[in-house]
């Protein structure tokens, strides 16, 4: 029962929409105004006993917010300096120790958490200094971290590289695997799932504590809640289920597992199951759970048809926007499989699946999303190319083309512009036709001209990427 | 409702006379045990010392005796919460507009000013605002001074409270970037360092780490402070018969 024991700490981030990753911006490097900052000055340090001296002094008083942070800082600035052998923290009597005790003793002081993280992670390549930090109860708090500052990506990843480090022995997979560290990196991928850094760092987490076993233990329990063999008492571990098939699927060989042991289908009948009913508990989590797990199974299989029916899955994606277009994580996730599916096969006849019904009423449900605006114009612009602008244009939907450019236009963020190039191409699509010309200019005429005005701004901008004549013509 | 009516764009002007800064005065005076109205006529005195007519009024009351008493007050409290920090920080806006001519610095200086201001300081010595912000008030008050305190510690019959005092107010200074170039462009860096050895209290150990760590900011300062011999002593600190944590956590945070 690894997994599926307790999870009331997963849900809470469930719930709110996750706010985005911020995107990284290259900072620069901080000055070096601290002495043990600069190399020049290493040798004094260490001659003159600083660092049992620091080691000491924290041990004695690991409780002291502003010793236990500027002693965890000395380490961290140490550490950070690429001529310092970190072993000599090690190497300080009570120096490990010390550190663990001052992140217990501080659990809600982020410096010293990221300070001591980074530091423990300088000195756990090697195996005595994993067993201490595990004897001394490391493992769980940075479990605890990861769970109670999912927004600090520094130490989200320090945390995670930090056990995947301990991995190296046996003390430290035990502690991780029984303090439900599988859990804590569902919940930070499920928070990040497009952060790449996070990704990276969680994937070697997940990747050596990746089992036959727990792979099994996963499945065994959606097909428990398929076949209705499970007590609504439990409900609440589905959505966690799927996160944490989603979670695994992301290492290439838990696919191979999840295939072998059966788990692609359950998980396709689920999101048709759950999507098919009007309301259930942790639904949204549930179809974004599931969604994404899908797509990360399809990143690391080379085809569809390899896992499942390619028209099963993808009528089971599209219906997610059809019968609960207003739950937009789960709108955004289901076209982003969806796009993924479209993108795998080609050949798929699309005039056979609701592609545009069910992309349209997502995208009018939630026109301010960037996610699914993006993701929704992508699926729109390969159907349009496929089946030609007109079948846009008989099905309504170049209304929400002209609304999507507007609202673009009035959000004065270039985020959109992706999806801004997207509509200006679907519209070219369109537009070679005489009833999408038509249908374009009923809808463009019903845009006031001030609003329209800045939507020719952006559309300058899409412009320098499209070179097209045409679309200054229509704009101008 | 003082308070309230001087929020109106056009009332203050109207309504402000020496009459009303004595009454605003009386009220704080009466009321020393109450934050909150404290906190209310310092706000009331804070709007009117935003003209030069409303600092001449404020003066007149014996607004600077009167503002440095609020302060004393307040630092001597057991136990500070937000109201207090407020408190200190429009008093120090008052009392900083005022001190603009050497007659007012004089005034403040003989009011007890320097030595309310390093009791507020050691009373909120974890408030990094309250620090920046008496660093700069004090800055200005005794800024001209710097090269006298470094010769009382270079000094060697000073008492010990003689040291604290300085040592207390030369680390106030040090948040300070011109003073802080004035401390280490005067000698300030070995002077300083030297008390680490011979720091003759807990207080004023406290103090010397305090205004090395602070120094040790600027990465211009480490080099002369490095220069100095600060490691050696600084860790040796750590084992000082009057460290304390306080003293230790800055000694480590300068290094």
């Amino acid at each position: 029962m690894l997994i599926c024991s307790v999870y009331p700490h997963l849900t809470p981030p469930l719930t709110p929409t996750p706010t985005p990753t911020p995107t990284p911006t290259p900072t620069p490097p901080p000055p070096r105004c601290k002495i043990a900052a600069n190399p020049a000055y290493l040798q004094q340090l260490i001659q003159a006993n600083s660092i049992p001296a620091i080691s000491k002094a924290l041990s004695q008083e690991t409780s002291h917010a502003t010793l236990a942070t500027a002693s965890t800082k000395f380490f961290h600035t140490l550490c950070k300096n690429s001529d310092f052998d970190a072993e000599l923290i090690a190497a300080a009597p009570s120096a490990i120790t010390a550190v663990i005790s001052a992140m217990e003793q501080n659990a809600g002081n982020q410096d010293i958490q990221e300070n001591g993280t980074f530091v423990l992670s300088c000195i756990s390549e090697n195996e005595k200094h994993v067993k201490l930090i595990v004897k001394s109860g490391g493992v769980p708090i940075f479990i605890r971290n990861i769970e109670e500052f999912p927004q600090n990506i520094n130490l989200l990843k320090q945390s995670m590289m930090l056990l995947t480090n301990l991995l190296i022995s046996k003390e430290g997979e035990v502690a991780i695997r029984t303090g439900k560290g599988v859990d804590a990196v569902v919940s930070a991928v499920m928070i990040h799932p497009d952060n790449d850094d996070v990704r990276k760092a969680a994937m070697e987490l997940v990747e050596l504590l990746s089992s036959d076993e727990l792979v099994k233990q996963m499945i065994e329990g959606l097909k428990k809640f398929i076949t209705g063999q499970m007590k609504e008492s439990e409900y609440a571990k589905v959505p966690v289920m799927a996160m944490c098939l989603g979670t695994l699927a992301m290492i290439p060989e838990n696919v191979t597992r999840i295939m072998n042991f059966g788990g692609v289908p359950p998980l396709v009948e689920l999101l048709h199951m759950v999507s098919g009913m009007p309301q259930c508990p942790a639904q949204e989590e549930i179809l974004s759970a599931l969604a994404l797990a899908m797509r990360e199974i399809l990143g690391n299989v080379p085809s569809v048809d390899q896992v499942i029916d390619p028209s099963t899955l993808l009528n089971a994606s599209l219906s997610i926007p059809m019968n609960h277009p207003k739950k937009t994580r789960a709108v955004s996730h289901s076209m982003l499989l969806s796009k993924r599916i479209l993108d795998m096969c080609p050949d798929l006849e699309l005039s056979e699946f609701p592609l545009i019904e069910s992309t349209v009423t997502g995208l009018r449900a939630n026109l301010s999303e960037l996610s699914v605006a993006t993701a929704g114009l992508a699926i729109l612009q390969i159907t349009c190319k496929a089946l030609g602008g007109n079948t846009l244009a008989k099905q309504n939907g170049t209304r929400i083309i002209v609304q999507l450019i507007s609202s673009a236009a009035t959000n004065d963020d270039e985020s959109f512009l992706p999806a801004l190039t997207s509509s200006m191409l679907i519209i070219e699509t369109v537009a070679t036709t005489a009833e999408g010309r038509e249908a374009l200019s009923k809808q463009v005429s019903e845009q006031s001209e001030r609003t329209f005005w800045k939507t020719s701004i952006l559309a300058m901008k899409c412009a320098k990427w499209l070179q097209t004549k045409w679309l200054h013509q229509l704009l101008s | 409702m003082i308070e309230s009516v001087m929020n109106h764009p056009t009332a203050l002007s109207k309504i402000v006379n020496q009459d009303l800064v004595n009454k605003i005065i009386d009220i704080m005076n009466s009321h020393l045990d109450d934050p909150t109205i404290m906190l209310s006529c310092m706000r009331a005195l804070e709007k009117i010392a935003k003209t030069s007519e409303g600092l001449d009024l404020i003066q007149n009351a014996d607004g600077i005796r009167n503002i440095l008493n609020v302060l004393d007050t307040v630092a001597g409290f057991a136990e500070h919460g937000e109201d207090d920090v407020d408190i200190i920080k429009r008093a120090t806006n008052i009392l900083g507009r005022m001190a603009k001519s050497g007659d007012i610095i004089r005034m403040i200086k003989e009011a007890g000013g320097v030595d309310i201001y390093l009791k507020v300081l050691d009373a909120f010595k974890d408030d990094e605002r309250i620090a920046r912000l008496g660093g700069k008030f004090l800055s200005r008050v005794t800024g001209d001074s710097v090269d006298e305190l470094i010769a009382i510690l270079n000094e060697k019959g000073a008492s010990a409270a003689m040291i604290e005092r300085t040592m207390a107010l030369l680390a106030s200074l040090a948040m300070v970037g011109n003073s802080s170039v004035d401390i280490v462009n005067g000698g300030g860096c070995p002077a300083i360092t030297s008390h680490l050895e011979k720091a003759v209290s807990d207080k004023a150990l406290e103090s010397t780490c305090r205004a090395l760590a602070r120094l040790a900011r600027n990465a211009k300062n480490i080099q002369l402070l490095v220069d100095s011999n600060v490691i050696p002593p600084l860790v040796a600190s750590l084992s000082h018969k009057f460290s304390s944590s306080e003293s230790r956590a800055q000694a480590i945070d300068a290094l």
